[in-house]
């Protein structure tokens, strides 16, 4: 055998065996996409009819409600945090409190608030049931208006050893951990708190809410005023992203009892049990995946019943990165986190002790979010090479990107009219079409980025990193100062 | 090593999942690859030359047809070999000639066209997939679904806008234009009498006669006496009672709740069984629909539905009630009845009712409960008491403190708070001296800094202790502005 004909041979082989891996990947992806789609769809049926009989107003006025505290980190959020906190606290609810923690902010935030809400320091004695970094003091009001706001100062620790010192202060039932640049819906404690109040013999245990992107809305004095597609297309595809993910997966994996996360922009906890499992892990970037996986473990481990459940109603609004650079940077987190919350947890994976999460979410986290992305991105290198030194087979290769495409763009499509038949948030017409526009582009322009982003994200796991990286946000377009 | 130690998984747990993934992979490999070296060694660059094969073709002519059968067949699966189907065919076929009774070569040939069938689907002309026919098959049929539903689904988004919004602008109309109708048949002389037709058109429509049907049931929670007597009569009169009976007796459990709403509105008790059957429902909204129609539809006994229910009365359910009863002005059971239920979430709900609506009579048999085998219900029952600021229960809560789990300590610790008896001062004092946590602590101290001059005094001895550092406790407790 001539030495060309081994490389002939290993090319054949190789290109074989990515060729129906890739293949049956694909299909197994696709496969797990329609049926969460569909039973999202059963499900979000079920939600709305359900929801049309029901009159939060009650809610309200009822003297059972559990207490919440809504825990904020903030780092250097100085250009929106008093505003920010002021919408957090016209939230419609009759007991809860605001904790917004400064996680050792080099700018003037607190000095900020502060100011703004009247504050000054407490005797506060600190109980840290779960570890975290030094609190050097707590802030309340002496205006009496804003007697359920405390600010805690704390030396920097990260998100998540803020939101255990948030967590250490508060002395409510159930704890809503929030993105202090995040924009809650005025009723979404409401909407939040109702699976707890439904809770039969099952505890819940947390409850996440559908994150909308805020880029381009209109927004005055720490509320929308005005929902706008956002002008730049790196921010609408996460626009298509979100609905995708939201709409059409975890409303499913809550139904089937397989969700794994839930968003660090906006979460609901049962707090003894937050407590009891030791709190937002400070090992981790992946903090909000991490903790809900855990909780599960601990409930499963202790043998109680228990339930994590699922909002679809849209209750915050985010600005998401609309820069190449600070996404990037986000997706490396997100697969890093990922990565260490899958490998940390690995004793879950296809353990019928965890039932449905073990056999189901799980698997599905590593196979597909995880696993897929890396199989797919050396499939397409190697695809590369293939090309160069030997002769793919390109009907079957057009074949199945034709099938990898337009089942991909349709998947998006559905998801639109998953959002339009539910809460069209978008008014204008064009806003919908642009949005299906971008369904057509998002394959060709933005998916081999969430790859390349998704194997740099599981070599930094590779190399140990830590830390999140700065997020540069640009700010929310307020039209209070655009006006004025 | 952190990968070494990470990728240790259990290989039994991945059992399942090696065995599926063979067996899709067996499913989805096709008829293989093609790499095999002829007899004569002419692969170049992964193309079989044929022009070496014709050539030996040549020296084989005119020998034993036994051999020329042999030397066809060869090249046939060379060519077949080397996707040349047309070919391998062309070769079959001669090998048929040959030799007509052998099985082989048409056997080849079905293979060959089932193999390339795929290819020639939806009108495309022969394509080579080098595939199963039967994934060829699927992959178009995915493209042509989801062509198909892309462009399905744009025309439904688009329409649906349009459609919703027009109906919305109509519904609008509607309720207005049948609001000031009902306003004129109650409150002016000819009512309705005037014009028959017109409602008679109203009734027969489906989508109409739901407007009015909601129209009527809002306008008749603000009406009484006669005026509510007169829009039940037309309620009556148009045969919508048995519309909304229909609703109730439906299979469709979000109809059933219409039915269930108009019903108990317009106080109409046919369909009582019906909704008393639905208690036990599955299906948690329907339960709870059921439970707030039968308090308004059962005048003699409005909360009896709590002596049957079997299901955990979730708190969503519980604070509807209550709202009922607010709401409607409905007559306050002694909710003490229910403190003996076998149902533990009846027990808690009848506790917080006994608060809400201040029972105070009830406060030894919520003493009673702190005997209770449930933890929720005891932490409930301690709850009240504190709320009630019942002072007899300070003993019972006490002799209690030291069998109760954490939580129930704290609680009772918080109840003592409220109830503020000095008899507890002592109590308190202890639990300061005594508890390590820290949360226990401070409602004990926060307990005795509510007691007034003996609480404040007491505070300030514990803040010169010698034998424990309460300073930092004690200041927080003291600081009014947390």
């Amino acid at each position: 055998m001539t030495k060309e004909f081994k490389m002939q041979q290993i090319f054949e082989i190789l290109g074989w065996f990515l060729t129906n891996i890739v293949l049956l990947i694909t299909i197994s992806v696709f496969l797990a996409y329609v049926l969460l789609a569909v039973f999202s769809a059963v499900t979000l049926r079920r939600y709305l009819r359900k929801n049309s009989y029901v009159d939060y107003n009650s809610i309200i006025l009822a003297p059972l409600t559990p207490s919440i505290s809504v825990v904020a980190p903030a780092f250097n959020e100085s250009k929106t945090i008093v505003e920010n906190v002021r919408a957090l606290l016209s939230l419609y609810y009759n007991n809860f409190e605001v904790i917004v923690v400064n996680d050792g902010s080099t700018d003037d935030s607190l000095d900020k608030v502060i100011k703004a809400y009247d504050l000054e320091k407490v005797n506060y004695f600190f109980d840290y049931r779960i570890p975290c970094r030094r609190i050097r003091g707590v802030y309340k009001s002496k205006n009496r208006s804003f007697h359920n706001l405390t600010i805690i100062d704390k030396v920097n620790g990260g998100k998540s050893d803020a939101l255990n010192a948030g967590i250490n202060v508060s002395h409510k039932q159930l704890v809503c951990s929030i993105d202090v640049d995040s924009i809650m819906e005025p009723d979404a404690l409401l909407k939040m708190v109702k699976p707890f109040l439904e809770e039969t013999d099952r505890k819940i245990i947390g409850t996440g809410g559908v994150i909308r992107i805020a880029n381009s809305c209109d927004i005055k004095g720490g509320q929308i005023k005005r929902i706008n597609l956002p002008e730049r297309f790196l921010a609408r595809v996460q626009v298509l992203e979100y609905t995708r993910a939201f709409l059409m997966g975890r409303m499913a994996w809550a139904r089937l009892d397989g969700l794994l996360l839930i968003s660090g922009a906006l979460g609901m906890f049962d707090r003894e049990t937050v407590i009891n499992c030791g709190g937002y892990s400070i090992d981790t970037v992946g903090e909000d995946m991490e903790l809900v996986v855990r909780m599960r473990r601990y409930m499963t481990e202790k043998g109680e019943k228990y339930e994590v459940t699922y909002i679809p109603d849209p209750l915050c609004w985010t600005e998401v990165p609309s820069t190449l650079k600070i996404l990037g940077r986000q997706r490396r987190r997100w697969a890093r986190g990922t990565a260490e919350t899958l490998f940390t947890h690995k004793k879950i994976f296809l353990n019928r002790k965890y039932k449905n999460f073990g056999m189901l979410g799980y698997p599905y986290w590593f196979f597909f979010e995880w696993l897929a992305p890396i199989i797919e991105f050396f499939a397409l290198i190697f695809f590369l090479f293939y090309i160069i030194f030997s002769t793919p087979n390109w009907p079957f290769v057009i074949l199945l990107f034709t099938f990898v495409y337009t089942f991909a763009v349709s998947l998006s499509i559905w998801a639109v009219l998953f959002e339009e038949m539910t809460y069209h948030k978008y008014e204008k017409k064009r806003d919908v079409l642009k949005l299906i526009g971008t369904a057509f582009l998002e394959p060709f322009f933005f998916h081999p980025l969430t790859l390349v982003w998704a194997i740099k994200g599981n070599w930094d796991y590779l190399r140990g990193k830590r830390g999140w990286g700065a997020m540069d946000r640009e700010g929310f377009r307020d039209s209070s100062s655009t006006a004025g | 090593m952190r990968i070494g130690e990470n990728i240790q998984f259990n290989l039994r747990r991945y059992f399942f999942f090696i065995i599926s993934v063979l067996f899709i992979f067996i499913l989805f490999s096709g008829n293989g690859f093609a790499t095999a070296e002829d007899p004569a060694g002419n692969v170049i660059n992964g193309k079989y030359s044929f022009s070496v094969a014709d050539s030996l073709s040549k020296i084989y002519q005119e020998t034993d047809p036994a051999e020329t059968y042999r030397m066809l067949i060869r090249k046939a699966e060379w060519a077949y070999e080397y996707r040349q189907y047309d070919r391998a065919v062309d070769f079959y076929q001669q090998a048929i000639d040959q030799r007509p009774w052998e099985s082989i070569p048409f056997e080849r040939i079905e293979e060959i066209m089932a193999r390339t069938e795929g290819g020639k689907l939806f009108f495309i002309p022969y394509v080579d997939f080098e595939k199963s026919s039967a994934l060829i098959k699927i992959l178009l049929l995915v493209i042509i679904y989801s062509i198909i539903s892309m462009i399905l689904v744009l025309i439904i988004i688009l329409f649906h806008r349009n459609q919703m919004e027009g109906e919305a602008r109509f519904r609008q109309v509607l309720k207005e234009k049948y609001q000031l109708l009902l306003m004129d048949y109650l409150f002016s002389d000819d009512g309705l009498d005037a014009k028959p037709g017109k409602i008679n058109k109203i009734v027969a429509d489906n989508f109409k006669r739901q407007i009015l049907l909601e129209e009527m049931k809002d306008l008749i929670v603000n009406l009484s006496g006669e005026h509510a007597d007169s829009l039940r009569d037309l309620y009556n009169k148009l045969n919508l009672n048995k519309d909304s009976v229909r609703k109730a007796f439906s299979k469709k459990w979000h109809i059933k709740i219409k039915g269930f709403r108009e019903l108990a509105f317009m106080n109409i008790k046919v369909a009582n069984d019906e909704i008393i059957r639905c208690l036990q429902s599955n299906n948690s909204i329907l339960r709870m629909e059921a439970q707030l129609a039968l308090v308004r539809l059962n005048d003699n006994d409005r909360f009896a539905f709590l002596d049957h229910i079997q299901r955990p009365f979730t708190k969503w359910e519980q604070m509807n009630v209550h709202e009922m009863i607010t709401g409607h002005n409905l007559e306050v059971p002694d909710f003490m009845k229910w403190l003996n239920s076998d149902n533990r979430t009846v027990v808690i709900f009848a506790l917080n009712m006994i608060k809400v609506f201040n029972q105070r009579h009830a406060w030894k048999q919520v003493v009673e409960l702190l005997n209770n085998k449930e933890t929720e219900i005891r932490k409930t029952a301690i709850f009240i008491l504190g709320e009630l600021k019942i002072k007899g229960a300070v003993p019972a809560l006490k002799h209690h403190y030291k069998y109760e789990v954490y939580e129930n300590q704290l609680a009772i610790v918080v109840a003592l708070n409220r109830i503020s008896d000095e008899s507890a001062l002592k109590f308190l004092i202890m639990v300061i001296d005594k508890e390590d946590d820290v949360q226990l602590q401070i409602e004990a101290a926060k307990a005795v800094r509510d007691m007034g001059d003996a609480g404040q005094r007491a505070l300030e001895k514990l803040m010169y202790s010698d034998y424990k550092n309460y300073m930092i406790i004690i200041k927080h407790v003291l600081d009014k502005r947390i």
